[in-house]
């Protein structure tokens, strides 16, 4: 649009690396500052990732690194000023943290006490010198399964998160739920501002034998759902031994790319689910969620569900990795993509077994349903065995709506749009049905059938 | 697995049955690589200029490329400078080459060679009704059932010979279906590549006769690169097998080939393979590395193109027989068994391009991974725009027997219209303890009941398979098992 | 109530109903029994509006207006119910809201109000009685995980909800035990109405024992080979689908 120069992949590193130069020390404590240093660091080392790399084969980066993003700087959270937009009122839930356009909201969010659950900003985690928070960033130190350059670029800019501790033990109705919300910014005036981007850092540790869920909402509002940026999200996840995480991320109608990562690590029979809807907004370019899960402990389980839906001409790729590490663990993937329009859908599932996890029991499947001669899916559900007792299977199906079934709702007097919405409707509710919490099944429920009516685009 | 310990334990120490070195003399070219290597081949072989030109291209373009790296496949650096590039037996007559030698001229010892290895190279073996092409090391050594197949119209000759004989056809159609710039090995084999089969069935015949090449690798430190060419136009069908054994070496060896299919309007050529190069010993030593480029296009409306293999030799194998559906209404099969032991690694599968309208593939591909062998499955099944109404099925089972083993599975899937249907399937298992039990308990023997159970696993492939290679194919997977828990 | 005429269809190349006629009045039962092969279930589904079944000549006139230019939506909504050999599993669509959607569909185009979910409930759980059907199935999906006899009950279930004014039943009798024939049987009678009628292709004569037909018409080649009243079932069951198409052919011949 403005921009008459053409960037390469370089100057868009190097872009990033000038801007985290020039940021203000701010209120950073020395470990952090040390950590993010060693990011950026790897950032540049690792550079941006190309499609010749077997992770991002398939992914359409080009939105990400054709123009570098200007990283949102702090500011005021725009709804706190102006005291406008009170959101949804109705809705009060008990545990409740707001982000409004990257910053946290005190003033939305709600915290009721209780013994042995922690619910705070990132923010305010690292201010208030918690050294677990310290301990489980360094942890992994912006490393995955996979060298995750984006990983490396979210350590190094994070600004804030959720950041939720649970005690050994504490388990009754730890429903957590998080709310990330943008807004357009009409606290200052509407220049074309270039477009920016934003990173969240969430931090989830379940003590052993705990049990908490996270809802996560991604919702954008008016004229936000039409301007570009660029949203990258980590969440970190540990599950103690015998505890269990249930993770929900619920992504509506926004403007930016995303590309997210989720990491979870599992100690001795402890559970773990991720489950996702993601219907994003015509204006899209590019949705990316990798999830990675490392079983650490014997007997680990982990749910991991989804449903991608689109119809503009973005691409929304999910990538899986679940490394069973050690024996008797057990997984479970189940992945739809609904694709309309030019849309175009990517799955690529691995399944590791490596050779001391005997007794695994894996199972992944992909559907994709091609809704359009113009929209495109790609599957490559995979495997890596190196243990002999074992159960894995995978599966994946690509095609439109079973013409028997059509047929069938029909000749009961069912017209044939109803008859095929109910279908697609189906196809995406028996994802749904992995969702373990009803809020969050209702709610994914909903934006999906937003979706399908159409509603995204308005 | 102390059952299966035990009952294979018995078989363990049974080697490669067909590792034996036969003395013959043989005329080769330098070590080495460079453009007068290609020169030299090309003129003992008396090619016309065409081919020539064509080889330098390729030896060109060759030099610009990197050797490909895969995720799941280990080896150590070949020099492409220290590989004889053509070696061939030398012939009792003066002048000429193997492939003009009538089966009395054939050297004795070569003779008594496939008389070891059960090929029926001379003709009082007719009755067995199968045409050989024999090739040893870089060049063919026999064709039998020539006239008989003639009388038809049917070429099936060496490389050579067509390109002597037929070379406007073999300028048709070589590289059309796998340019030189395919990949580095064909680039490799395209600059390089000494003989093959050639074989043309004209239109509307219907060969009457299993056409078969055998391939031995016998000198030392050379490379084969074999070249095959089969097209069959409108309505002709024909049905294709090869075989392939090599001596034990210590030092790993090339093998190199590209074989290409066109099928015409109607036509159906189904092409079978029993390899079992040399695997290397039981420490993982020697062995041929096989890197193979193969590929079928179903040029012509309703043609069809059948691809089944059974792999059980080699050191590494690193090969994916594809169709190209080009024709609407076209059809594309590949059917695999793919075996490692000890230390073999294998990467194959195959690609399903579907260009034409209401095209059909199937994939059905058995995997078995024993001792330390490493078994990846490699698929792609891309379903173009225009691709409307087709079909695909694929089925990918992996069975692992012993703890030290890998089954991978890697299938890219790739769709671009609404009105085509795709099913992948995979899933992997186990010799199981209670099977065996069962098998014991109503008095079948440890070692049987594993080929049982090998066997019961493969049975979708080996049905698939010309009956008797169906039978070779067994006992191969029953030696090729041998030891494989310890 | 039905007429059809001189029909020919085709499925794909291959022609499976050559000539075939049927005059069905308003009330009456009609069984049209036949060996495999014959086109029985391809008459269903012509009759229910399958795009695979390509009419090459003849016409079919419902209450008078003509059928084949109606979708298959439509024709439910005329009131024309199929009772399918093979019900389809439906993973995911919940029995009660696919029922729902096609019961208020058919209200909507006869200018009914639509039903809410408390009168749709009642009514749904009035006609479960009938068939002896768990009101649990109401939850599950579609067909799927029913058993062989779940499944045909499920279909006379539909046919009960729906109320239509003419419903094939093709093959409801297969996979039945005698239980569950009577209670499907049973079923159907209740459904039996002056304004009503009835279409049940099946291949045997044991249901017929239950559902007593008026007429019985044999379906062989495509074509009818000879009608008769319900003593024409009988006599099939002792001498064959050959002997019937014999005589008739000797009769043609003769």
């Amino acid at each position: 649009m403005k921009a008459a120069r053409t960037f390469s992949k370089n100057d868009v590193v190097a872009s990033y690396v000038k801007q985290f130069e020039s940021l203000a020390p701010g209120s950073d404590p020395v470990w952090l500052r040390e950590m993010r240093r060693e990011a950026i660091y790897r950032f540049a080392e690792l550079g941006l990732p190309s499609a010749r790399q077997e992770d991002w084969r398939q992914t359409r980066l080009s939105s990400l690194t054709k123009e570098p993003f200007v990283v949102a700087s702090d500011g005021v959270c725009p709804g706190e000023v102006t005291g406008k937009r009170a959101l949804d009122p109705g809705t009060h839930r008990e545990i409740e943290i707001v982000f409004v356009n990257g910053k946290y909201s005190p003033a939305r969010s709600s915290f009721a006490n209780r013994n042995g659950l922690s619910v705070r900003s990132m923010s305010d985690a690292i201010r208030s010198g918690d050294e677990r928070v310290r301990g489980y960033l360094e942890r992994t130190r912006g490393r995955a399964l996979s060298p995750q350059p984006f990983l490396a670029l979210n350590s190094a800019f994070f600004q804030d998160g959720t950041c939720v501790f649970v005690e050994e033990g504490v388990k009754a109705g730890c429903v957590v739920y998080v709310t990330y919300l943008t807004l357009d910014d009409d606290s200052q005036p509407q220049t074309p501002a270039p477009a920016s981007a934003r990173f969240i850092r969430n931090l989830i540790a379940a003590g052993p034998d705990s049990a908490v869920s996270v809802i996560e909402r991604f919702e954008t509002r008016g004229e936000a759902r039409r301007l570009p940026g660029f949203l990258s999200t980590v969440s970190e996840i540990f599950v103690g031994d015998r505890a269990r995480v249930d993770h929900y991320e619920l992504q509506g109608n926004g403007g930016s790319d995303h590309v997210g990562l989720i990491r979870a690590e599992l100690g001795v029979k402890s559970q773990v689910s991720s489950h996702s809807v993601s219907v994003p907004g015509p204006f899209v370019r590019l949705v990316r969620k990798d999830i990675e899960v490392v079983m650490k402990g014997e007997e680990g389980e982990c749910r991991l569900s989804g449903i991608y839906a689109g119809r503009g001409d973005g691409q929304q790729v999910f990538r899986t990795l679940i490394d069973h590490a050690k024996p008797s663990g057990k997984s479970v993937q189940l992945y739809r993509g609904i694709l309309d329009g030019a849309a175009h859908g990517v799955f690529s599932g691995k399944v590791i077994v490596e050779p001391d996890a005997q007794n695994t029991d894996a199972k992944q499947v992909n559907q994709n349903l091609l809704l359009s001669d113009e929209a495109t899916a790609h599957t490559t559900p995979r495997l890596e065995i190196r243990a002999d007792d074992v159960k894995c299977s995978h599966g994946a199906t690509v095609g439109q709506l079973d013409e028997e079934a059509v047929f069938y709702l029909r000749s009961r007097g069912v017209g044939e749009e109803l008859a095929k919405k109910m279908l697609t409707e189906a196809f995406a509710a028996q994802v749904l049905d992995e969702f373990g919490n009803e809020t969050a099944r209702r709610e994914a429920l909903q934006l999906f059938e937003d979706w399908l009516r159409g509603k995204e685009a308005a | 697995m102390k059952v299966v310990s035990h009952a294979i334990r018995e078989l363990t120490d049974r080697e490669y049955p067909y590792g034996f070195v036969t003395e013959i003399e043989s005329e080769s070219v330098p070590r080495g690589l460079n453009e007068d290597v290609i020169r030299a081949i090309s003129r003992i072989k008396g090619e016309p200029e065409f081919m020539l030109e064509w080889r330098l291209k390729a030896f060109r373009h060759w030099l610009t490329l990197k050797e490909p790296r895969w995720p799941n496949v280990q080896f150590a650096t070949i020099d492409y400078q220290d590989i004889i590039y053509y070696s061939a037996p030398k012939t009792n007559l003066p002048g000429t080459s193997g492939a003009e030698a009538t089966i009395e001229e054939v050297d004795p010892e070569l003779r008594a060679m496939f008389g070891k290895l059960g090929i029926p190279l001379e003709e009082q073996k007719r009755l067995t009704g199968v045409a050989v092409d024999a090739i040893v090391d870089s060049a063919s050594v026999a064709t039998t059932f020539k006239k008989k197949l003639g009388e038809l119209g049917i070429i099936f000759c060496s490389f050579s010979a067509a390109l002597r004989e037929h070379p406007e056809l073999v300028m048709k159609y070589l590289g059309s279906v796998v340019p030189y710039t395919d990949n580095f090995f064909a680039a490799l084999n395209s600059a390089v590549f000494s003989d093959g089969s050639f074989c043309f069935i004209p239109k509307g015949v219907r060969c009457p006769m299993e056409l078969s090449t055998y391939f031995r690798i016998n000198a030392a430190d050379t490379g084969q690169f074999e070249r095959t060419l089969i097209v069959a136009e409108e309505g002709a069908s024909v049905s294709y097998l090869e075989g392939c054994t090599a001596p034990m070496r210590d030092r790993n060896q090339l093998h190199a080939a590209v074989v290409e299919l066109v099928a015409l309007d109607d036509a159906s050529i189904k092409y079978s393979t029993v390899q079992n190069w040399y695997p290397g010993d039981k420490e993982g030593k020697g062995g041929i590395y096989n890197f193979v480029t193969k590929r079928g296009k179903c040029k012509g409306a309703r043609s069809k193109i059948s691809w089944t293999q059974v792999e059980t030799g080699s050191a590494i194998t690193w090969k994916y027989p594809g169709v190209v559906l080009e024709g609407d209404d076209s059809v594309g099969e590949f059917y695999s068994v793919a075996l490692t032991h000890n230390f073999q690694q294998a990467d194959t599968g195959t690609k399903m391009v579907h260009l034409g309208k209401r095209t059909r593939s199937t994939i059905i591909s058995k995997g078995i991974s024993a001792g330390h062998g490493q078994n990846t499955y490699r698929g792609l099944v891309s379903v173009q725009r225009n691709a409307t109404d087709s079909r695909n099925f694929s089925q990918c089972d992996s069975l692992l027997i012993g703890n030290r083993c890998g089954a991978h599975t890697i299938p890219y899937i790739e769709v671009k219209n609404r009105s085509s249907q795709l099913e992948h399937e995979a899933s992997t298992s186990k010799i199981s303890e209670d099977q065996l039990f069962y098998a014991k308990q109503r008095g079948i023997a440890g070692e049987d009941a594993i080929s049982m159970i090998v066997n019961g696993f493969c049975k979708d492939v080996f049905r698939k398979l010309p009956m008797e290679f169906a039978v070779e194919a067994q006992k191969l997977l029953e030696v090729s098992l041998e030891g494989s828990v310890g | 109530m039905l007429t059809i005429r001189n029909i020919h269809a085709c499925v794909g190349e291959k022609e499976i109903l050559r000539g075939l006629n049927l005059e069905v009045a308003p009330g009456e039962v009609h069984a049209i029994m036949g060996p495999n092969g014959s086109g029985k279930s391809t008459l269903a589904h012509l009759l229910a509006g399958r795009e695979s079944v390509h009419v090459t000549s003849g016409e079919i006139l419902y209450q008078g207006k003509d059928l084949l230019s109606l979708n298959p939506e439509e024709r439910a909504r005329a009131g024309l119910f199929l009772g399918f050999q093979y019900p389809i599993e439906i993973p995911g669509v919940g029995n009660a809201y696919f029922l729902k959607a096609a019961l208020n569909s058919i209200r909507k185009a006869k200018g009914l109000p639509e039903l809410d979910a408390f009168d749709f409930l009642e009514l749904v759980k009035r006609k479960m009685k009938l068939v002896e059907l768990d009101p649990k199935f109401l939850e599950r999906p579609v067909n799927q995980g029913f058993s062989g006899g779940e499944k045909k009950r499920n279909e006379i279930f539909q046919m009960a909800v729906l109320e239509p004014t003419l419903a094939i039943l093709d093959e409801t009798d297969s996979g039945l035990d005698i239980d569950a024939l009577k209670v499907v049987a049973g079923g159907v009678n209740s459904m039996r109405a002056r304004d009503r009628s009835i279409i049940v292709i099946t291949h045997y004569q044991r249901l017929l024992d239950y559902i007593v037909p008026d007429h019985v018409h044999v379906l062989s080649g495509g074509r009818i080979v000879r009608s008769g009243g319900k003593e024409l079932a009988r006599s099939l069951e002792e001498s064959g689908y050959e002997a019937a198409h014999r005589k008739v052919s000797e009769g043609v011949l003769g």
